[in-house]
Order: structure tokens, then C-alpha cells, then sequence
């Protein structure tokens, strides 16, 4: 692997509020295609990073780049619309909207209408929403999830709602894909789902670079290439799973020290 | 139909167009803004002001009193939606008031608070203001059912959710609530031409709350359902008028009515009465079909 397929980096992240170090000299490098893990108990950071990632915070100091480009000046939507696209550790659907429109929004940012031809209802406005309806409805069907495409976002199960975010997150065709505790709130039945759903994603979408933040080993081990090991905001461990298994820091911070 | 009745509707119309003007603003867009009056008295103003003045059609003045309209919409948006959603409530309010005071102050062309009533007739008003009440409510219609309207619903629900998706949240939230203030102007154009007087009392800060008070009685994100509300409850009061309780007008108790109906809806039906759903001939058939079932199921 060299460094030039590498599509975000970031080296030396900090992230402080006041003086707690939620993120502290972090580095990392996402190449396309590969599945990263960032796992780590609770309050290590691994949510502070993607949300530096995508501009929620601004970090304290540290570079972030993507695409070849350094994004530490970019906001939220410039960096969106750039292909880093994200889902939310407690699900951020779109309640007043069916899952269809839900999938849509994500692609209205670019749609072909300007505001003056969307209230005059004119000929480019329909030809325009064809193309994003169809477009949020293949990407429905490829997730086997257009059986549920006119029902209202909120309103479904739990383990549906998941993958109707990380539909909404894959529509406009991102480069980096951000999951956040994807496992959170599910049962042992709807986690092996979301498993071999997640895999399904990796072969329908070969160059898509996927970062996962999980509490649950069994899932990461299973799902991820390449596993970052954050404990009070410091990478305690990184390498590929077999090796973060038996690592010793990672099994103290984990199941505690050994007496 | 007499010209009392007619005025009724027009009275009628005129609301629906300025609840339309507000649903745009709070109901897509999420944004409270309590001082949509004041926009309303920009545009009256300035279109009958400046046309007595200059003596330029009515219609250019128009388009001029609704351009001014969207301008103060933008330089009030601006610097006040980078703000939480309370200062903007906070904000627009004292802007509704600032209006007010504003058009006493410059009484020399206002004629102050005693009103401006050099208004000129206009043939067919009454066709014009049901012609763009219908033209407003399609405007919106297509709006809420665009990319645009879909942008907003997102941001209403969750602003960093829609920001992740691309949604360049700021811009559009100024560039609605200036759309919705335009349309407002326009009601107050309206307002003036069938009146042919305006008053500062009349564009005061009850109009603002009146205009959000029917919105929510229709519902929280149903533009049939505010458009109808918006209708309604600015015609029965006048049709009570004549009604009397302990020989007292029933439209005395209008605003008492109004504190009424909120406490009601707002207990029973938190989202208003339609709630997010729009009427729909074939929705109401649907309903009264499934009434039909379960009276039959009944038996």
C-alpha cells in the first residue's frame, strides 16, 4: 500500500474541551476499500473523531486531509458534499419524512432545479426529481429495503431505521463511510444482520472506504480489516484484528489489569 | 353574493395568504418568527405610499413594496439565524414592533397612527385577491413537495443530521424566510387594496400571533390544514358578530376564543388538527369509507 491511495488521513489529531483530552495525537490513514474499526470502552473519543472528521467540532490541532485536499478550514457541508458521509450513534432520521425522502435528501443538495423552477412546478423540476426518486429507490432495492419506501422513517423497527441511515449515507455515493456504534440498541439477532448486511455493502460497493466504531468485538473482529484501539483519547493498540486479540494493553484496557 | 359578504371572503383569502407566508417560515423550515406582520406593513406601506407620491402605477409600486419586503427579510435573516431558534422568535417580535413604530414616526408620509387611507379603487378586487390566494397556495404546494421542501422538513427535525447530508442549512433558511416574507407582503398589499385604509394597529403584533395561532390550530405541517384553518377562523368570528350573550357581541370574545382553541388543540391535538397529513379528496373519502366500515361493523 503506498500513501497516495489514501483518501483521509489525519496525523496528530487533538481535540480538547477545556481540559479534557477527548482526542489526543491521533493519527490515521484510510485507504479506499478497506474496513477500519475504531473500538475502545466508553468516553475514549471515538465519536469526537468522526465528528471532527466531519467538521462538527473544529480540532484543536492536528491536519486532517481528504481527497488530497486538507479540510481543516472546510465546514460541515463543504466536507459532506465532498463524499464523507456518516450515520448517528442514536438514529438521526428525518421524522417528518417517509424512508423514501429520507434517501432523497441526501442527494437534494445536488439536484438540477433552482428554487424559482421548484415553485412554478416547471418541466426541469419533474425531470429532475425522476432522477433523484429513482435514483433513492435503486439504492433502496440494492439495500433490500423498498418494501418500506413510502412507510414514515420513524415509525419502523429499530433494526430497520439502521439500515434506512446507512441507506440515506450511501445514496450520494460517498468515498468514506462513517458508522457510528452501528450495533448500538440492537439484539444478538438484528447484530448478525447488520453484520452480514454491512459485508453485503462491502462487495456492492468495492472502493467504498468504511470506518466502524463498536463496542462489540465479535462484530469488529468479523467485519473490519485494520482496528484502531482508543482508551482516554491515546491509540493504545492498532494492527490488524488477530494481533489486536491477543494484544496485552488492549485486554488490560478491556477486561482490566491482571492482579 | 352583497359586497359584505364578499368582503368576508377577501378578509378570508387575505389571511390564507399570510398563514401561507408564516407556514413556509415555521412549518418547512422550523424557524418561529413572530413579526411576519411587519412585512406585511412594508409592502402596504410602501406600495400605496409611494405610488400616491410619485403617482406611479400601482403595480410597479407593488413589485417595489415586496422587493423591500424580501430585502428586510434578508438583512433581518442574516445576522439573526446564526442565532438559537428563541433569539430569532425574540428578535423578529421586536422587529414586528420596530415596524409599528417606525410607520408613526414617519407620519409626515404615513399619516401616523390615524392611518393611510388615500388608497386608490381597484377594479375586480375581489378576483384578484382570490386569484392569488390560489396562485400562493400552488407556490407553496410545490415548494413543500420540491428538493426544497424536503431540505427543510430535514432541517426542522435535526439540523446537524441535514447539514451531514449536504444541506447548506443557513442559506436555506435565509432563503425561505425570505420567500415567506414576500408572500406576506403580498398579503398586506392585499390588505390595503380591499380595505383601502392601513393602520400601524392594523399590522400590529396580534396579527403576527394570529397568523401563528391559526397555522398550529391546522396543523403543524399540513399547509391544506393551515390554509383552511386560516380560512375559517377568520370567517366565523365575523358571522358571530351579530350573535349576542348577555348583550354582548360574541366578537368581543374573539381573542379570549382564540387562547380557547389553543389550549384545546394544543392539549388534545399537540400537532394541530391535521397534523403532518394533507387533505386530500381521496384522503376524506378514505375516511369516511373506514367511518362507513366501522358503523357497519357495528351493527
Amino acid at each position: 500500500m503506498s500513501a497516495n491511495d489514501s483518501i483521509l488521513s489525519c496525523n496528530n489529531l487533538c481535540m480538547y474541551f477545556g481540559g479534557v483530552k477527548a482526542v489526543d495525537a491521533f493519527s490515521m490513514d484510510v485507504k479506499e476499500g478497506v474496513t477500519y474499526g475504531i473500538i475502545g470502552p466508553n468516553g475514549a473519543g471515538k465519536t469526537t473523531i468522526y465528528n471532527v472528521f466531519t467538521r462538527i467540532y473544529a480540532q484543536t490541532s492536528g491536519t486532517i486531509s481528504f481527497c488530497g485536499q486538507c479540510i481543516d478550514s472546510k465546514d460541515q457541508v463543504a466536507v459532506a458534499r465532498m463524499g464523507m458521509s456518516r450515520t448517528f450513534q442514536n438514529i438521526r432520521l428525518f421524522s417528518g419524512l417517509s424512508v423514501l425522502d429520507n434517501v432523497k435528501v441526501a442527494l437534494d443538495y445536488s439536484g438540477k432545479y433552482t428554487i424559482a423552477e421548484a415553485i412554478l412546478h416547471l418541466p426541469r423540476r419533474q425531470k429532475a426529481e425522476k432522477e433523484i426518486a429513482q435514483k433513492a429507490m435503486d439504492t433502496l432495492k440494492l439495500l433490500k429495503l423498498d418494501q418500506y419506501a413510502y412507510h414514515s422513517a420513524t415509525s419502523l423497527p429499530y433494526g430497520i431505521q439502521r439500515r434506512v441511515e446507512i441507506a440515506r449515507a450511501l445514496v450520494s455515493q460517498p468515498k468514506v463511510l462513517l458508522l457510528d456504534e452501528p450495533a448500538a440498541g440492537l439484539n444478538p439477532e438484528e447484530v448478525l444482520q447488520l453484520v452480514d448486511f454491512l459485508k453485503e455493502i462491502k462487495s456492492l460497493y468495492p472502493k467504498l472506504a468504511l470506518l466502524v466504531i463498536e463496542h462489540r468485538m465479535d462484530l469488529v473482529m468479523n467485519l473490519c480489516d485494520y482496528l484502531y484501539v482508543q482508551n482516554f483519547g491515546r491509540t493504545i493498540a492498532q494492527g490488524v484484528p488477530a494481533e489486536i486479540q491477543t494484544n496485552p494493553v488492549v485486554l488490560s484496557a478491556y477486561l482490566g489489569e491482571e492482579e | 353574493m352583497n359586497n359584505y359578504q364578499l368582503g368576508l371572503i377577501m378578509n378570508s383569502c387575505i389571511s390564507v395568504i399570510g398563514v401561507t407566508g408564516v407556514f413556509i417560515i415555521t412549518s418547512l423550515a422550523g424557524m418561529f418568527s413572530l413579526g411576519q406582520a411587519a412585512y406585511m406593513a412594508i409592502s402596504a406601506y410602501i406600495t400605496f405610499v409611494v405610488a400616491k407620491m410619485f403617482g406611479i402605477p400601482l403595480i410597479l409600486t407593488a413589485i417595489l413594496g415586496l422587493a423591500v419586503s424580501g430585502l428586510c427579510a434578508y438583512i433581518i435573516a442574516v445576522p439573526t439565524l446564526k442565532l438559537r431558534k428563541d433569539y430569532f422568535a425574540l428578535i423578529t417580535m421586536g422587529f414586528g414592533e420596530m415596524m409599528a413604530s417606525i410607520i408613526v414616526m414617519l407620519d409626515k408620509y404615513t399619516n401616523g397612527s390615524i392611518g393611510f387611507s388615500r388608497i386608490p379603487k381597484v377594479k375586480n378586487v375581489f378576483w384578484i385577491v382570490v386569484g392569488l390566494t390560489v396562485f400562493v397556495l400552488f407556490f407553496a404546494w410545490a415548494l413543500k413537495r420540491s428538493r426544497f421542501g424536503r431540505m427543510c422538513i430535514a432541517l426542522k427535525t435535526d439540523e446537524t443530521a441535514a447539514k451531514s447530508f449536504g444541506v447548506d442549512t443557513y442559506r436555506m433558511k435565509i432563503t425561505v424566510y425570505v420567500i415567506g416574507s414576500v408572500i406576506c407582503g403580498l398579503a398586506g398589499i392585499l390588505y390595503g387594496l380591499k380595505n383601502r385604509v392601513i393602520t400601524p394597529d392594523g399590522f400590529s403584533w396580534n396579527l403576527s400571533a394570529e397568523m401563528q395561532i391559526f397555522l398550529f390550530f391546522g396543523g403543524t405541517n399540513s399547509l391544506t390544514g393551515s390554509a383552511l384553518s386560516a380560512f375559517f377562523l377568520k370567517l366565523i368570528p365575523e358571522t358571530l358578530r351579530t350573535v349576542r350573550i348577555f348583550g354582548i357581541s360574541l366578537q368581543e370574545f374573539r381573542t379570549v376564543s382564540y387562547g380557547l382553541m389553543i389550549l384545546l388543540v394544543i392539549n388534545f391535538r399537540p400537532n394541530g388538527i391535521l397534523g403532518t397529513k394533507e387533505f386530500t379528496w381521496k384522503g376524506l373519502v378514505a375516511f369516511f369509507r373506514r367511518l362507513f366500515a366501522k358503523k357497519e361493523a357495528k351493527k
